[in-house]
């Protein structure tokens, strides 16, 4: 369950798995989504294949992942979602005030 | 081409689940036959540890990926977790009716509650399949083809889900009708049909395993 959490804890992860909601796709069409290396995609993939929320397949040069959660590990990701964002929110709003003195400074 | 084929585990912990409460079911059923236990408080338990199979394996449906095939033209993802969360829906309210409602009430809830979960999974699982085997477009692109799944695991996963969902309209069956000589003589014709339909299965499954 701790590779669970650990691999929901992230945003990226978080966001692979929402895409992966809709159907099936590629390694590249995952990268294509987010604005970090294939390396780093490939760490986080990885993070996911540990926790047992994808599954892989290697077709020629690409690689198709699919999802595999349990309803519990559905409901964590949902839940994770609506709470990482409004943690992420208020994250912004205290940062942001130090952020404008420190540009002042 | 280099296929990493699905974790065996949620199969391992469904089935050591699915054991585990039928095998409690059946214990307290066999101590209420035999009136070392009060019915009431044996119906509640066995109704409890329904709810408690229904939520173990509605949990691990999505993983078990039952209705998984390379040769579906769309993803079965959609399917298979709408069967889960109904699953485990209708299992939290066998297992709350269970607990605090009365029995008398309890029992017809709870049979229609396991009704209607079995019907729409079997809506479900007959559209799924309609669209997915019988000429409906496909509708995903041609990279995003399905992760293929081992054999083993799939024959199990077949012989899992039909022994749960006999064993859940079983029980609904028997919660709904109060006549106890109608429900028994009722179950064993279940039991008569299960038998052969499970024979039935075992031979299309082995079957098949034998000529791949």
């Amino acid at each position: 369950m701790n590779m669970v959490f650990k691999a929901l804890s992230d945003p990226t992860r978080r966001r692979v798995l929402e895409l992966l909601r809709k159907r099936p796709m590629s390694a590249g069409e995952l990268a294509d989504c987010f604005a970090v290396s294939k390396p780093t995609m490939s760490a986080h993939f990885a993070v996911l294949r540990e926790a047992d929320l994808i599954v892989s397949e290697k077709l020629g040069k690409s690689v198709v992942y699919e999802l595999q959660m349990s309803v519990l590990e559905d409901a964590l990701l949902s839940f994770s979602q609506a709470f990482g964002w409004k943690l992420q929110q208020r994250k912004h709003a205290k940062t942001r005030p130090l952020a404008a003195v420190r540009l002042k400074r | 081409m280099n296929i990493q084929t699905f974790s065996v585990r949620p199969v391992c912990s469904a089935v050591i689940g699915f054991l585990g409460v039928t095998m409690i079911a059946a214990l307290f059923g066999l101590a209420d036959e035999m009136g070392i236990i009060d019915t009431v408080v044996a119906k509640r338990i066995i109704g409890f540890a329904m709810g408690l199979m229904m939520v173990v394996i509605g949990n691990s449906l999505p993983k078990l990926r039952p209705l998984h095939s390379s040769r579906a033209e769309i993803p079965s993802t959609t399917s298979e977790r709408l069967s889960g969360w109904t699953l485990v829906l209708a299992g939290s309210c066998w297992i709350a009716l269970f607990a605090f409602a009365p029995l008398s009430q309890a029992r017809y809830v709870a049979a229609l509650v396991g009704f209607g979960a079995v019907s729409v999974i079997a809506v479900n699982w007959t559209w799924f399949a309609r669209r997915a085997f019988f000429g409906m477009r496909r509708e995903i692109e041609e990279t995003a083809i399905p992760v293929a799944m081992a054999a083993g695991p799939r024959r199990i996963i077949g012989y899992l889900l039909f022994a749960f969902f006999f064993c859940v309209i079983t029980a609904c069956v028997k919660f709904f009708i109060v006549d106890k000589q109608l429900a028994t003589q009722l179950t064993s014709w279940m039991l008569i049909v299960f038998c052969v339909l499970y024979g039935g299965l075992f031979a299309v499954l082995e079957y098949r395993h034998v000529r791949k």
